[in-house]
């Protein structure tokens, strides 16, 4: 019975779709299909914003992984030769340490505190991207090792619209000099060599000297560092990575970008939290709109259907007939949806990126996302067309015929 | 063509039973707090291969009658039994399956589904009944053949005529090969010619296929087509004429 009563179904459906009212079935299909867009839109700007922040925090905040001192050191001695150890591990593309300190930096009447890097100028920026994002002056290097490189958040550059203008040194620029006075008691004053914008405010707070310059005027930080970031191949994770490292050395602490990500967490958490309400109210939309389809369809043909149910064809049979047809609404909708997302908006989100406070970000596009999305857009249709197609064949079927 | 060849098999119930049976039905209907007594008592019997026409004024109950018959409405009183099956307190899905299976009813207007051809619309039950494929599509070009709608079966009833229509919906009021078929004035709406070709059609089948009909009408003209008149006034059958 049930065999029968599908394929009476399928026939009814596929009946009605083929040569029932086109410009219903193109209406239908064409409001389903920009459901499905905007199922998949924000979510995805949402999706390509948060690769962003994580892109952004492993270019210049953590790398892949960040080896740190044990719990209670206050450093990692002997970093050449673990340095060297590392980078000859499978899965590393490159590593680098830093030394980092405490200090307070001041440039006529503003001054701040900030931590600043003493860093290898040459393998930093195999592992960061930071010294390419240089707006003024250069970047560190062997040459140009006698100054400091700032941060844009810290410079200012005469800007009052960044972010952190106002507790910023408000008008420094490349060559200025700078007194710099560390937690340690010295006090040195510094030329200005370049500063940078990474388009993201926790990069951009920071400060860096080299290595090499740091030991002049910081004695005992030689061949120690405060932070080791490894770079991994793109085939390695980090986890991988970790496992790899881990025996190398027994007096240090591991972590991944995604462990360090913390600071961003209230973002992404915000950023999810609309996601979700933003696809509620989606799919809402499309309940709202193949329930009113199916409706209207229905009322226009109470009559025809108490006439169907008279001469015996069974209620589940119609009820059927009117879930295929929006199932294939829907998957219609969805296929043309997904082609007009994968091959329009995508590619032109790609040239036309948002600009976000932490820079430009495009669209993340996910195929589980979308395949999800697909799957509740068609339980959603189909649950809006089985009520009130149930309600309708609920009907005496005399009432059924005589309505109009 | 006979019956046999259009595979509309003669009926192999037991010939000593009526085909329909009805005793002390009554059927009131409520139109806001006025109660109607469409139908009061109403008994009687109709045997197989019988053509009967239900006739009375307007409002007399003969299409209430038939709707009871046909199972399309439930009686308020009384036992209606069709080939020996007392139908009254059958479930829903029961007189669903019955109407599918044992009755056909072709109504007033043309009630066929616009979407699907003549043919389409003749099979539908067949389908429905579980027919196979084949055998159902070849029995409803043969039934339609039957009515005379051979050369129209790929048209959909937009295409077609008032009494081409209705001859469609007695084709598919035959496709699960029925002991009775009802029809409730099959000529209401049709001009005289295709209402005279409709009727005689319907006879034509009660005499070929020895297929029970009960029809309404009214209009005195038709009694011509049936073997027995039921005459309905005020709910109540009088005397046949």
């Amino acid at each position: 019975m049930l065999r029968r009563t599908v394929r009476v179904s399928v026939f009814l459906a596929e009946r009605s779709l083929v040569r029932g009212n086109v410009g219903v079935t193109v209406m239908t299909i064409a409001v389903l299909l920009l459901i499905y867009i905007d199922l998949l839109f924000v979510p995805s700007l949402i999706q390509g914003a948060i690769d962003k922040i994580n892109r952004q925090t492993r270019e210049t905040l953590t790398s892949d992984v960040l080896i740190a001192p044990a719990h209670g050191a206050r450093d990692i001695s002997g970093v050449a030769a673990y340095l060297a150890r590392i980078r000859s591990s499978s899965g590393v593309a490159a590593a680098t340490a830093t030394y980092r300190v405490g200090s307070a930096i001041s440039h006529g009447d503003e001054s701040n505190v900030w931590s600043i890097d003493a860093i290898d100028a040459a393998s930093y920026g195999q592992v960061f991207r930071t010294p390419f994002n240089v707006i003024e002056g250069a970047a560190l290097t062997a040459g140009n090792g006698n100054g400091i490189l700032l941060g844009i958040q810290i410079a200012g550059v005469g800007n009052p619209t960044l972010r952190d203008y106002a507790t910023s040194l408000r008008t420094v620029h490349a060559g200025d000099s700078v007194s710099i006075k560390l937690l340690t008691g010295q006090n040195q004053t510094v030329r200005v060599a370049g500063v940078f914008d990474d388009h993201f405010l926790l990069a951009d707070e920071k400060a860096y000297v080299t290595q090499a310059w740091a030991e002049q005027w910081m004695p005992g930080v030689q061949d120690r560092a405060t932070t080791i970031y490894v770079k991994a191949l793109s085939s390695t994770s980090a986890q991988q990575l970790i496992a790899r490292l881990a025996p190398l050395r027994k007096d240090i602490a591991f972590h991944s970008s995604a462990e360090l990500a913390g600071s961003i967490k209230d973002e992404i958490d915000t950023f999810t939290l609309i996601n979700n309400i933003l696809k509620a109210i989606t799919l809402f939309v499309a309940l709202i709109t193949v329930f009113i389809v199916t409706y209207v369809d229905l009322v226009n043909r109470r009559r025809q259907i108490g006439i169907e149910r008279a001469i015996g064809i069974r209620p589940m049979a119609l009820i059927l007939s009117y879930v295929l047809k929006a199932i294939v609404y829907a998957f219609a909708g969805i296929a043309l949806g997904a082609l007009a997302f994968l091959y329009g908006a995508g590619p032109i989100v790609q040239q036309h990126p948002f600009e976000f406070p932490f820079g430009p970000a495009t669209l993340g596009i996910r195929a589980d996302e979308m395949w999800r999305d697909a799957a509740i857009l068609v339980v959603v249709a189909a649950i809006s067309a089985w009520v009130p197609a149930w309600r309708s064949v609920r009907m005496r079927i005399l009432d059924a015929i005589w309505s109009t | 063509m006979n019956a046999r060849a259009a595979g509309v098999a003669e009926t192999d119930q037991e010939p000593t039973l009526p085909a329909i049976d009805v005793e002390g039905v009554s059927r009131n209907y409520h139109l806001g707090r006025v109660e109607v007594r469409a139908l009061s008592a109403v008994t009687l019997t109709i045997a197989r291969g019988e053509m009967v026409c239900v006739m009375g004024r307007s409002g007399s109950g003969k299409s209430t009658l038939l709707r009871q018959l046909s199972l399309i409405d439930r009686p308020d009183a009384g036992r209606i039994t069709i080939d020996g099956v007392e139908v009254t307190r059958l479930p829903e899905r029961s007189r669903s399956h019955l109407r599918l299976a044992k009755l056909g009813y072709v109504f007033q207007e043309y009630a066929l589904v616009p979407e699907l051809t003549a043919e389409e619309n003749v099979y539908l039950p067949g389908m429905m009944l579980g027919h196979p494929r084949g055998d159902y599509r070849w029995r409803a070009r043969d039934i339609l053949g039957l009515v005379g709608l051979g050369d129209r079966i790929s048209h959909r009833p937009r295409e077609l005529s008032g009494g081409e229509q209705q001859r469609v919906a007695i084709a598919r009021s035959l496709i699960n090969n029925p002991s009775v078929i009802f029809a409730d004035e099959p000529t209401a709406n049709l001009d005289s010619i295709s209402g005279r070709t409709v009727m005689e059609t319907l006879m034509d089948l009660n005499r070929r296929l020895s297929v029970t009909v009960v029809f309404v009408s009214h209009d005195a003209d038709d009694r011509r087509y049936a073997g027995r008149v039921l005459f309905l006034r005020d709910g109540r059958l009088a005397e046949g004429f």
